[in-house]
């Protein structure tokens, strides 16, 4: 090996083709009748030439749409499939697992099929026995060691899974929609591993819808389309760019709908003319001090009088969706006049800026009329010295510093 | 044994590490390879291949008896067919250790290519999900049958020392049949475990295939009672090779074995199949493996 350090992986131009078979013929009998009728195949690209470089000790996370090509990746990574062009390039001990419980036999005890997938992760007999009761104890199913794994609840399967997965002696981990399964304990636990790995210098490439966990622990992050890196990011701005992806895909499916009515109503659809925000005090403002209420107007051109429902989400500037509401969640009547409102009372957002993203739908709220992104900046003015996303109301027990009247620490009062 | 392309790291050209949790197999001596290899994938084929025997014979009052109640019920039906209705058995020597002998080393066979060959397929998901060199699953089905076959041999030693034969001083050589019957079945397995995944009717023409074979190999003959037309052609082949020579060297030197039969250099043919069959089958399976992952 050099002595230059070599990321942990690179990769060069990937691209897999699969060569899908229109009809199944998995009978000699089948061949030798078709002798001379060959099978057509179709040819589906799901990388379309990825490149990627993935340093020591980084958490690279994978994000993309159903499809995208994000496992097929993953898989290439792992060695898994072999790429129909392109160069990868492992410098590391790579964990070969990139799913959680696979060659687990439902047939065989806890206890037979932690040996069964320890040596599957590369450990012999007497490191996995080493180990067992950790193993088993960060399961949690120390009374199930010999109870056979068709008797298990799912959760319970996860978590020992997981907890066999992360024994592995590998500096490189690939790890493929783990957290999406297992109770918020569980979870937190597996948080928890991933921040000691993270400590412990491995490296992580780790594909998810989860874009909180993404966010949280990504160094950097790669969203995939259809194949295509569409760029690598730090977590905040590839989530934006992932969401407007999202976005674009629902103006996709917006410019579809309504071209069907614009065919019955000579494009009269409904739109959205105007979005206004207001202070308690009905100002129109930009700026908001927090206890305030948010009053958020949203004008809409209806002439056919069609049914319909309205949206507005509160995203903070760097694309962290705050909160988003609709007339759908808490079953209002669909309107047919033009003025949709909706109050939020006691913001409780912190100092910094944010932005509204409206949107307009029928009946069926997949039927969507229109979606405006990025409306309304406004601010949040008032720092106080607490920190996070949301001011939570809170009590501490003590007396104040003396000379400190109450109206100053009452956090609704404005200064 | 294991050849040394089974070695190269699946992602590193240029000499990177086995993506494995030990020692990488690149950095050892040429020679040393195959026992970094072994001790990289030894504990998976052995983990599996125990995994397999287990669940075998897991649920049956009987357990693991019923691998040695199998031969041995085909065994008691043969012997009472060939020496009481037709008593072809009579005249051969130590006909029951023959026979024993014969169906317990035809078993193995059937045993471990029948296994073998659908364990590509029965293992798809780790397949699909885990990367590993894909033939340990066929080495490991060839181990879980040789335990069987194992168990099996203790009874035929038994039967030896029963019928008060003795042991010959040859015994040792029985050993070397034994790999000779494991490279033909591997060679075989292989060969059938990577067919498998694309042509599934393949588990219908290998048992028409191995009654075929069962009948022209001398299981329940000694080879010498062919008729001389057909005898050197069906001396050579291996499984009728190694079974008369395991009776020679088990039971009685007076049996008559390929040497005897077929010219010096044409002997040598049914010892060098089992070997070609295994390098044949190790390259067509390594060819297909790069596959599994999307055909499966």
């Amino acid at each position: 090996m050099s002595s230059a350090p070599a990321p942990a992986i690179v990769a060069e131009d990937v691209r897999k083709t699969f060569s899908i078979p229109t009809e199944r013929r998995d009978r000699l009998k089948e061949h030798a009748i078709n002798l001379f009728r060959p099978v057509a195949h179709h040819q589906f690209e799901a990388l379309k030439g990825v490149s990627l470089g993935v340093g020591h000790g980084e958490f690279f996370s994978i994000v993309g749409h159903n499809g995208s090509g994000k496992s097929t990746l993953l898989k290439v990574l792992a060695g898994i499939y072999r790429p129909t062009s392109g160069r990868v390039e492992v410098n590391g001990r790579l964990s070969p697992f990139i799913e959680l419980g696979v060659g687990f036999n439902p047939e065989l005890s806890a206890r037979d099929n932690v040996f069964l997938n320890g040596t599957i992760l590369g450990l012999d007999r007497r490191q996995i026995a080493a180990q067992f009761d950790d193993i088993i104890g960060f399961a949690e199913l120390e009374e199930f060691v010999d109870l056979k794994l068709k008797n298990f609840s799912s959760g319970m399967l996860v978590r020992l899974a997981f907890s066999v997965a992360i024994r592995a002696h590998a500096d490189i981990l690939l790890i493929d929609e783990v957290l999406a399964v297992g109770d918020a304990n569980f979870q937190q636990k597996c948080y928890d591993v991933f921040r000691q790995m993270k400590a412990d210098g491995k490296t992580i490439v780790f594909v998810s819808h989860d874009l909180g966990s993404v966010k949280e622990f990504s160094d950097r992050v790669m969203v995939l389309n259809h194949g295509s890196v569409l760029g690598v990011y730090g977590p905040v701005a590839a989530i934006a760019e992932y969401q407007q992806l999202n976005e674009e895909k629902a103006n996709l499916s917006l410019a579809e709908s309504g071209h069907v009515v614009s065919v019955n109503g000579h494009e009269s659809k409904p739109s959205i003319r105007s979005v206004e925000i207001f202070t308690s005090d009905g100002e129109p403002s930009r700026v908001y001090h927090r206890g305030d209420n948010l009053r958020v107007v949203m004008t809409v051109e209806n002439p056919q009088r069609v049914p319909l429902h309205g949206g507005v989400s509160i995203y903070r500037s760097d694309g962290f969706l705050c909160f988003a509401t609709n007339t759908l969640i808490p079953e209002l009547k669909p309107r047919t006049d033009d003025v949709f409102e909706v109050t939020f009372e006691d913001l409780p957002l912190q100092r910094g800026s944010y932005y509204l993203l409206v949107g307009l739908f029928g009946e069926n709220p997949n039927l969507v009329y229109e979606y405006q992104e990025h409306v309304c900046d406004f601010q949040v003015a008032q720092w106080d010295g607490y920190e996070g996303l949301l001011y939570v109301h809170h009590t501490w027990n003590g007396e104040p510093v003396v000379g400190k009247s109450d109206a100053t620490r009452d956090h609704r009062t404005r200064s | 044994m294991i050849p040394r392309r089974i070695l190269r790291a699946t992602q590193a050209p240029d000499g990177g590490v086995e993506p494995r949790g030990k020692p990488s197999a690149e950095t050892v001596s040429p020679l040393r390879r195959p026992l970094a290899w072994m001790s990289l994938y030894g504990a998976m084929i052995r983990e599996i291949a125990f995994t397999d025997f287990k669940l075998k014979y897991q649920g049956s009052v009987l357990g693991y008896l019923w691998s040695l109640a199998k031969p041995l019920m085909l065994f008691a039906i043969l012997y009472f067919v060939f020496t009481r209705l037709f008593r072809l058995g009579t005249s051969v020597p130590h006909y029951g250790q023959y026979l024993l002998l014969g169906i317990v080393l035809w078993t193995y066979f059937v045993d471990a290519t029948a296994v073998a060959m659908v364990s590509v397929v029965s293992q798809r998901d780790l397949i699909r999900k885990v990367y590993f060199p894909r033939i340990v699953i066929p080495i490991a089905a060839s181990v879980s049958s040789l335990i069987t076959l194992v168990l099996n041999l203790v009874v035929i030693f038994a039967f030896i020392v029963i019928g008060s034969i003795g042991f010959q001083v040859t015994l040792p050589l029985f050993l070397l049949l034994l790999l000779e019957l494991y490279i033909f079945s591997l060679g075989c397995s292989l060969m059938l475990a990577a067919l498998y995944v694309r042509f599934r009717d393949l588990r219908y023409i290998w048992e028409v295939l191995l009654q075929l074979l069962f009948y022209a190999s001398p299981i329940i003959y000694p080879l010498i009672l062919l008729p001389k037309k057909i005898l050197t052609f069906a001396a050579l082949n291996p499984i009728a090779q190694i079974i008369e020579d395991s009776r020679k060297v088990l039971i009685t030197p007076k049996t008559t074995t390929i040497a005897q039969i077929v010219p010096w250099p044409f002997a040598l043919i049914p010892y060098l199949i089992p070997v070609a069959l295994l390098v044949i089958g190790y390259w067509y399976f390594e060819a297909a493996a790069a596959k599994f992952a999307e055909e499966l």
